[in-house]
């Protein structure tokens, strides 16, 4: 689904990362790590063409990134940044924002769908028309993580989304991204939280 | 009714009162005192030039000459606006001025054509007042939501690119940015739009009853002034922004280095 050949990157005049490959297989969960400033964020920045490669390639299902194929790679996206707050009132405004998308048209955002994610995370139904800035930060990152669980798209590229979350919801969290790759969706995550970095397929040291 | 002129005399003592807030600013330390001061200076200065350049254009009351001052006052106000922004002016200048030219020609010939039905639609009396408001309001109201929206482009690019990469088009993913400049800038007009009348009595009104206009007849011009300064303030911020896009997104949606201080830091 994804598949990074002898990437190069240089920002701001440091070197990040050189001839760095990495492949991510449909229903296969590959994990980012080490030092922070190393160049995992900015790899997935890349992935979707937020930070030009001086070096390699980048191939989503088939598709080299250029400017001419980004539109169709970052269709076939989920993409979750890290500390990023969505514009809107209630937690449903939230949740409902990608599904508004023109390119996320054929997908649909249903309670349904939703309260099982939620069961799984351990959030409280009520929560859904609850205002964003009451959420805590844990709270709030596992609301964007049902999100992307409910897109539902072939890869998702998530950074640091164990960032806010104490031990326990970790586990939580762990099994709705098993739940995820079953699915067969890809995933590249980064983190710095050890049982996180365990449950995954493949971990990559940068 | 006449119009009842005021001396130099009068206009002296009238200034006179600008000593009231002069000592106060002196008095709370703002250090806004000379700012002040030299903004008085200059106002009476740029008011009463403007006063003799409006004399040989009212003299003359050429369409041609008339529409060459829309472009000067057009190129100035441009030049402003982009100077009061962050961004560099190379990048935005151009969107700003087709902008407010094309605003203020669609907007001015709307309003003397259809609405005032005039007989000579570039005479001086009725074409420079007009075009005058209509570059006074754009210029506010695009400095704001220029700044606004590029500046929090900016410190919100984790949104930015969550959109992005979630699969929005470059509008759907400048959406809620240029949504915010929109209110920032818009929400003073629309307030006072909705006291007028109670609150606050605008200038135009104000003016005209004061040369001697009745009062029915300045109320309506009144009317009309505010809603063309705000549907050229809306077009004009539409056309800039939709114009500026090809000069601040690469191919891939990222902003490029526009503002000011990138520019230094890639020199150095």
């Amino acid at each position: 689904m994804l598949y990074i050949e002898r990437a190069t990157l240089q920002l701001g005049g440091r070197l990040l990362f050189r001839n760095l490959s990495l492949e991510v297989r449909p229903g296969e969960w590959v994990c980012l790590t080490g030092e922070s400033g190393c160049g995992k964020t900015s790899l997935l920045r890349a992935v979707l063409g937020f930070h030009e490669l001086d070096g390699g390639r980048v191939v989503v299902d088939g598709k080299r990134l250029s400017a001419q194929t980004i539109e169709f790679i970052r269709k076939k996206t989920t993409y979750l940044p890290q500390n990023f707050f969505l514009p809107a009132e209630t937690v449903e405004e939230m949740l409902r924002i990608p599904f508004s998308l023109k390119a996320n048209r054929d997908r649909s955002f249903s309670k349904e769908r939703l309260f099982p994610l939620w069961n799984l995370l351990g959030l409280e139904h009520g929560l859904l028309e609850r205002k964003v800035n009451q959420l805590s930060g844990g709270q709030r990152q596992r609301v964007v993580l049902s999100m992307a669980a409910m897109l539902g798209k072939e890869l998702l590229l998530a950074d640091e989304p164990t960032s806010a979350l104490d031990a326990d919801t970790i586990v939580r969290v762990v099994a709705l991204f098993r739940k995820m790759k079953e699915s067969g969706m890809a995933i590249l995550s980064t983190s710095h939280n050890a049982a996180f970095i365990q449950a995954c397929d493949r971990v990559v040291r940068m | 009714m006449t119009t009842v002129d005021l001396s130099y005399t009068g206009l002296f003592v009238g200034m006179l009162m600008m000593l009231i807030p002069f000592y106060f600013l002196w008095h709370y330390r703002t250090g806004l005192l000379s700012a002040a001061v030299l903004g008085t200076v200059r106002m009476t200065i740029q008011l009463l030039l403007i006063g003799v350049y409006l004399r040989f254009l009212f003299e003359w009351d050429n369409a041609y000459v008339n529409l060459l001052w829309m472009v000067v006052m057009a190129v100035i106000a441009s030049y402003t606006a982009v100077g009061r922004t962050p961004l560099q002016r190379k990048v935005l200048l151009l969107p700003v001025f087709t902008g407010f030219l094309v605003t203020v020609l669609l907007v001015s010939l709307y309003f003397l054509v259809l609405v005032v039905q005039a007989d000579r639609v570039f005479a001086a009396r009725f074409f420079i007042p007009v075009v005058g408001v209509l570059f006074g309001n754009m210029l506010t109201v695009n400095i704001m939501a220029v700044n606004v929206y590029y500046s929090e482009l900016q410190r919100e690019q984790n949104l930015y690119y969550f959109m992005l990469g979630n699969g929005a088009t470059r509008f759907e993913a400048t959406l809620p940015f240029l949504r915010s400049a929109v209110i920032k800038a818009f929400s003073p007009c629309i307030a006072n739009m909705a006291v007028m009348g109670i609150v606050s009595f605008p200038g135009t009104m104000i003016g005209q009853i004061l040369g001697g206009t009745i009062p029915e007849v300045a109320i309506k011009y009144q009317l009309m002034i505010s809603v063309i300064t705000v549907v050229a303030s809306m077009l004009s911020l539409v056309i800039t922004v939709s114009l500026s896009a090809r000069r601040t997104f690469d191919s891939y949606g990222r902003l490029k280095p526009i503002f000011r201080q990138e520019k230094k830091l890639n020199k150095s």
